[in-house]
């Protein structure tokens, strides 16, 4: 079986609006990450490859099967959902046996896999509890034991680490860095950290459309020399912002520092090291999304 | 295992157990759960063993008569055209025809009859010579009159010819209830009748309640996701709602039946007979509604099936009030039979009754197909139900494809 997801000119309408477009992808074992503002087609995409939407055109392979297998394909991934919840009245260890049981596991393998995989999240401890019971972080990691429970060669998590606090963000995202070491991992967000800590390869989308697929250092690359600070008063901001993309600041006394983004060199400002932050902007400015960036001003 | 997951997911819900809680209600509440003041006796000569309606022409023509000449002169006519009561007041042209009928029936002048009024009505006799078949005749005309489904149309007609029991008739009842239905059917029987009213509504809210679970808990994407086939998933839910129902009325009818054990010891009792009257007539009016419950609420994701259901429901009741004593239409949702005695009439409408039942049981087999394969439609998100009915009914916890997007 083969060990990559393949998408080719895949397309997907909701009605007359086109959530997908031309997407073609190519993605391997290890943690991919698949980077978009809210709306922007992530969660389609995600939808598509379990199944749960149908495309319109174009052709997809989840390890060698065709996507229109959907029984198939269902039995090598696992999905977290966005906002992952389960019946609040079951018990943890319960909701994790439904699940098995939806999954078609059997009984003996069941058990030693719920076992595993909530020492492996940490919820060893919380398998009696109420999932209702759970704190946020705690669902998430039941979320993530749910989705390994048929050991998937594919797994999807869609916006994961949404609202969770930094610690648990952090335990998150070496949770799923932990799980790809065998199996493929598309991790979907909007939130640039987790891509930058936990992913090697990702891809932009907006509106529908990749905008860039490839190496995090390659994204990198791209904003080379684009990135650069400068201290201005805090009357010419309102003149800068118009000018120019500014991706982070802060006051000083009278004066603000700021980051911002420029295809042309700025020599009274002082180039600096982009991030993925940085650059992930600086595509989405190239695709029309300047005022954003600004604060809203526009 | 995925049928013992649901039907503890069934059992352990509010809803079920008020549903319980309710069919226990209804049952004591009607008397149905102790029989033990009505055992059926073998009936001794020179008693009185109650009324029944029989066609007797000499009955139902002055009784039919009189009941006439009271709405005639009031001007108000009780029907049930569709099953449900219904006050009929004539108009002039109307009333005047009315007066015709009771011409024919007196042999006085129409005119002279409408010119009567107050007490003088009843001093009219029907002619001395009125023949059986005119009767009806003009009794047809009168029903048409009001707009059927009066007192007099055919089907209630038949109720004025209530006459005493004979000895000789009460006699042969009893003896086919002992051979028959071996005491225990007749009082399992009576049991359905009543249940049955119940059991045709009461399940639909479970079956809603346990579809609307994963919508609710917004966890439809994780159950679509699983490997499990769509038929597999509808069929446990189903068969646990099914289970989950008639359990509980099986050992109320069981608890129902032995209280009248004790009055024929030494006689040949059917001791299954709560099993099979269960199973055999009570089940298939619990698998309709809960299958109704789950096609309805897999294809719109609302609980518009408890109003379906509720609507059927109503009015197959109401309709089943003119043969309360025995009535097995092919499309009845719940049977009646609403008397301990009648063996003959059960045993006369077997056959419809097991009609009825059978093709009760085979469209909520078809329904529970047509579920799955909306829901393996659903699942693969070509079918995503109308949002705006959804919005009128649920709290929208789950994302639709759309939003999500």
């Amino acid at each position: 079986m083969e060990d990559t997801i393949e998408i080719r000119g895949l397309n997907k309408f909701y009605g007359r609006k086109q959530a997908l477009s031309d997407v073609t992808l190519t993605i391997e074992q290890g943690m991919f990450g698949l980077l978009g503002r809210n709306g922007a087609g992530k969660t389609t995409l995600m939808k598509t490859l379990v199944t749960l939407l149908q495309k319109k055109s174009g052709s997809i392979t989840v390890c060698g099967i065709p996507i229109e297998r959907a029984k198939e394909v269902r039995r090598i991934v696992g999905y977290l959902p966005q906002d992952f919840s389960m019946y609040p009245s079951m018990r943890v260890a319960e909701a994790m046996d439904y699940l098995g049981v939806l999954s078609g596991i059997g009984t003996r393998e069941r058990r030693e896999r719920i076992g595993v995989l909530l020492d492996r999240v940490n919820l060893t401890k919380h398998k009696d509890k109420k999932v209702k019971a759970l704190s946020g972080g705690m669902k998430r990691r039941l979320g993530i034991a749910q989705a390994l429970l048929n050991d998937p060669k594919v797994l999807i998590v869609d916006e994961p680490t949404a609202g969770l606090d930094p610690e648990e963000r952090i335990r998150f995202r070496n949770l799923l860095c932990d799980v790809a070491e065998e199996r493929i991992v598309i991790l979907s967000t909007h939130i640039v950290g987790d891509i930058e800590a936990a992913c090697e390869k990702l891809a932009i989308l907006n509106e529908g459309s990749i905008l860039y697929c490839g190496t995090v250092s390659g994204l990198l690359d791209t904003a080379a020399g684009k990135v650069f600070t400068r201290a201005v008063d805090r009357c010419e901001l309102p003149a800068f912002k118009k000018k120019y993309n500014i991706t982070g600041m802060h006051t000083q006394g009278d004066k603000t520092h700021i980051r911002f983004l420029s295809d042309e060199y700025i020599p009274e400002a002082v180039s600096c090291e982009p991030n993925i932050e940085d650059a992930y902007m600086l595509y989405l400015w190239h695709n029309g999304v300047k005022a954003d960036l600004a604060g809203g001003d526009r | 295992m995925l049928f013992i997951k649901e039907l503890k997911k069934t059992v352990c819900s509010l809803v079920f157990l008020v549903l319980v809680l309710a069919i226990f209600v209804f049952a004591n509440s009607q008397d149905v759960l102790d029989f033990s003041q009505e055992p059926i006796t073998c009936p001794e000569p020179g008693g009185a063993y109650g009324t029944h309606t029989k066609e007797v022409p000499e009955v139902i023509m002055p009784a039919a008569f009189e009941r006439l000449l009271v709405e005639y002169r009031v001007n108000g006519y009780s029907a049930y055209p569709i099953g449900f009561y219904k006050k009929v007041r004539l108009s002039e042209g109307k009333k005047e025809e009315m007066a015709s009928v009771l011409a024919a029936l007196t042999g006085i002048e129409a005119s002279v009859i409408r010119e009567m009024s107050g007490d003088a009505l009843y001093g009219l006799t029907l002619r001395e010579d009125i023949t059986y078949e005119e009767f009806l005749e003009q009794a047809e005309i009168a029903d048409q009159l009001i707009g059927g489904g009066s007192s007099y149309c055919r089907t209630y007609l038949k109720n004025f010819g209530r006459v005493p029991v004979t000895y000789e008739e009460a006699a042969a009842q009893y003896e086919l209830c002992k051979s028959k239905d071996r005491f225990t059917g007749a009082y399992a029987r009576y049991f359905c009748d009543y249940m049955g009213i119940m059991l045709s509504v009461l399940p639909v809210f479970s079956a809603v309640s346990l579809c609307l679970k994963d919508t609710r808990a917004g966890i439809s994407s994780l159950v679509y996701s699983r490997r499990v086939s769509s038929l597999k998933l509808i069929l446990a839910r189903y068969l646990a709602v099914c289970l989950a129902v008639v359990l509980p009325v099986l050992v109320l009818a069981y608890v129902s039946n032995m209280s009248i054990w004790r009055y024929y010891e030494g006689m040949a009792l059917d001791y299954l007979a709560p099993l099979k009257y269960t199973l055999g007539w009570l089940l298939p009016s619990v698998m309709i509604s809960v299958a109704v419950g789950m096609f309805f609420t897999v294809l719109t994701g609302t609980p518009i099936a408890i109003a379906i259901q509720g609507l059927w429901w109503f009015i197959d009741v109401n309709t089943g009030i003119a043969g309360i004593d025995g009535a097995y239409g092919l499309f009845r949702l719940s049977p009646r039979h609403n008397t301990l005695r009648n063996t003959q009439g059960f045993l006369d409408g077997l056959r419809n009754l097991a009609s009825n039942r059978l093709l009760m049981a085979g469209s909520a087999m078809l329904l529970v197909l047509a579920a799955a394969a909306v829901y393996e439609q659903k699942r693969r998100g070509n079918l995503g139900g109308s949002k705006r009915t959804k919005r009128l009914f649920t709290a929208g916890t789950d994302c639709d494809s759309e939003s999500a997007a």
